[in-house]
């Protein structure tokens, strides 16, 4: 009786941010008849596509209680790497020679761009000891400098229309981002539920001393994991880019913190271990609801950090409760 | 304090591998081992001191602590769990080793310290291991699971597992020992059978620096 009475709690627990993201609907829709029309349903979905890849990368590292600031700085030097490649190509003068880039080509520059950046934040952290905080706020900082270099601190626009296919497009009904977004939250579910890696993720977040006198690699698992994170903060960048017809040098700022609150939001645990893909998923609608409910009510962008703020804070007083009763 | 034998417990696990001299053998073969991960292949098991701290991961299950160290005979090449195989495996130690626990999927950190023990005992079975490394294994645990425990120890010995304990409480010592070593600041100052010695002579010993 008692036990059932525990797991129904629980169960109610993990449904509260379902019910606030269901309270915030209702007001907003309530407060504006725009709110609930299937334009605008798409729109918020379309919207939070970037968000919601790269706050499951963000899921994962803090899964295993790390944290990774240079996303929204990879994002960005992606999308131009990716950008700059598919429009000019390499030109080497010395050797005479032209390397010209096919869209896919190109794309594919950018997800290794993005790979490379994640196993460098990996690199650091478990070969050099960097705690996870600096190590990629060092990234944050270095890529975003790259991307500066790289588009000379000049938009790189006029991809094509074949490339905003990737950001405007649609395919059965459905916008080509929320797509993408949708494939990479279902490979993460799964991977996190159904995969030694997924467990090892939580085994080192829940205890890494434990997790490492088991026998775990737990250098191998969080190279893999921050590589990850920069795989996916790449196909946001290409997202944006594609979304845009531009790479914009100063894209993506401020995107790791959108992340790691939809991450939060979600009742993912800083501290690691708990948590889960769905959780943030839904972190990532409510502050997509949020945005969108407040210009839809006309309100100030500068009111609508402050609210997100407010938001994060009311999260995590919430989780902590949550965790007392436990 | 300073005695060495947790130091040495893993140091033989891999955890010193840059700092340690001397060489481990395991079947009269000489096996390298340079981290924890090394050991296990090699067939070594370690159950920590602390259990909180080094033992358990407390968010998640019984199961899944069970499972920990042997995943990789529970998952297909490419990495895909097979939970049927894992509850399989947790089911057969929980009734085995006689942990008490209301099903495989309870949150570990809700059992007692001796049915953690015995399930993180599990975790290493599972991995049919060749030596069993034991640090304090019955430090605070009740004194029925204590006996439990003891009759384990007594029975995976007897099953031809190497096992090798480290404790501070001479009953205990003289309760399941075949052969006792005293190490003291690091020296070893005594090696002989269990039946050619008595308390006296342990604390001799284990007092003693190495000049004795």
């Amino acid at each position: 009786m008692q036990a059932t009475l525990a797991s129904q709690k629980k169960f109610l627990a993990k449904l509260q941010p379902l019910i606030a993201l269901f309270i915030l609907c209702l007001i907003i829709g309530i407060l504006s008849d725009k709110f609930f029309t299937i334009s605008n349903f798409w729109n918020v979905l379309r919207q939070i596509s970037v968000n919601v890849c790269i706050s499951v990368g963000m899921t994962f590292v803090v899964l295993m209680a790390g944290i990774d600031l240079s996303v929204g700085s990879v994002l960005a030097l992606c999308g131009a790497v990716t950008a700059g490649l598919f429009k000019m190509g390499i030109e080497l003068p010395a050797q005479n020679l032209y390397i010209g880039f096919t869209l896919l080509g190109a794309c594919l520059a950018g997800i290794l761009t993005g790979a490379l950046s994640g196993f460098f934040n990996g690199m650091m952290i478990t070969r050099f000891k960097v705690p996870a905080f600096v190590a990629t706020l060092a990234l944050l900082t270095v890529a975003r400098g790259l991307t500066m270099l790289w588009t000379k601190g000049f938009p790189i626009s006029g991809l094509g229309e074949q490339f905003a296919y990737l950001g405007t497009g649609w395919f059965w009904g459905m916008p080509v981002p929320v797509w993408i977004s949708a494939g990479v939250v279902a490979i993460a579910i799964f991977m996190a539920n159904k995969t030694k890696l997924g467990r090892y993720i939580y085994a080192i977040g829940g205890n890494e001393n434990a997790s490492l006198l088991s026998g775990i690699n737990i250098s191998k698992v969080k190279i893999i994991v921050y590589t990850l994170a920069g795989i996916l903060a790449a196909v946001g960048g290409l997202m944006v880019t594609s979304r845009l017809d531009s790479a914009q040098p100063n894209a993506g700022t401020g995107y790791e913190l959108d992340a790691i609150a939809a991450v939060v939001i979600g009742g993912t645990s800083l501290s690691g271990g708990k948590g889960s893909i769905g959780g943030t998923v839904l972190g990532a609608i409510i502050i997509g609801v949020l945005n969108n409910g407040l210009v839809l009510l006309n309100v100030s962008p500068f009111w609508q950090q402050v609210v997100k703020g407010f938001v994060i804070l009311l999260a995590v007083i919430i989780d902590k409760a949550n965790a007392k009763n436990e | 304090m300073g005695a060495g034998r947790t130091e040495l417990l893993e140091t033989i696990f891999g955890l010193y591998p840059y700092l340690s001299s001397g060489t481990v053998k395991i079947e009269g073969k000489e096996v390298t081992i340079a981290s924890p991960m090394q050991a296990v292949k090699s067939g070594i098991a370690l159950v920590p001191e602390d259990r909180k701290k080094n033992g358990i991961v407390p968010i998640m299950d019984v199961k899944q602590n069970i499972s920990l160290a042997s995943l990789d005979n529970h998952t297909t090449q490419i990495g895909f769990l097979n939970h049927q195989a894992e509850t399989n495996l947790a089911t057969k130690y929980i009734q085995e080793l006689g942990i008490k626990t209301t099903s495989s999927g309870q949150l570990i950190k809700y059992l007692s310290g001796g049915n953690q023990q015995k399930a993180i005992l599990g975790k290493w079975l599972a991995t049919h291991p060749k030596v069993l490394l034991l640090d304090e294994p019955t430090r605070g645990i009740d004194v029925h699971a204590k006996s439990e425990i003891y009759k384990l120890i007594l029975q995976l010995a007897a099953s031809g597992l190497g096992i090798m304990m480290v404790s501070s409480e001479l009953p205990e010592i003289f309760a399941v020992s075949d052969r006792i070593l005293v190490l003291s600041e690091g020296q070893l100052t005594l090696e002989t059978r269990v039946n050619e010695t008595s308390e006296d002579k342990l604390l001799k010993a284990a007092i003693s620096t190495n000049q004795s």
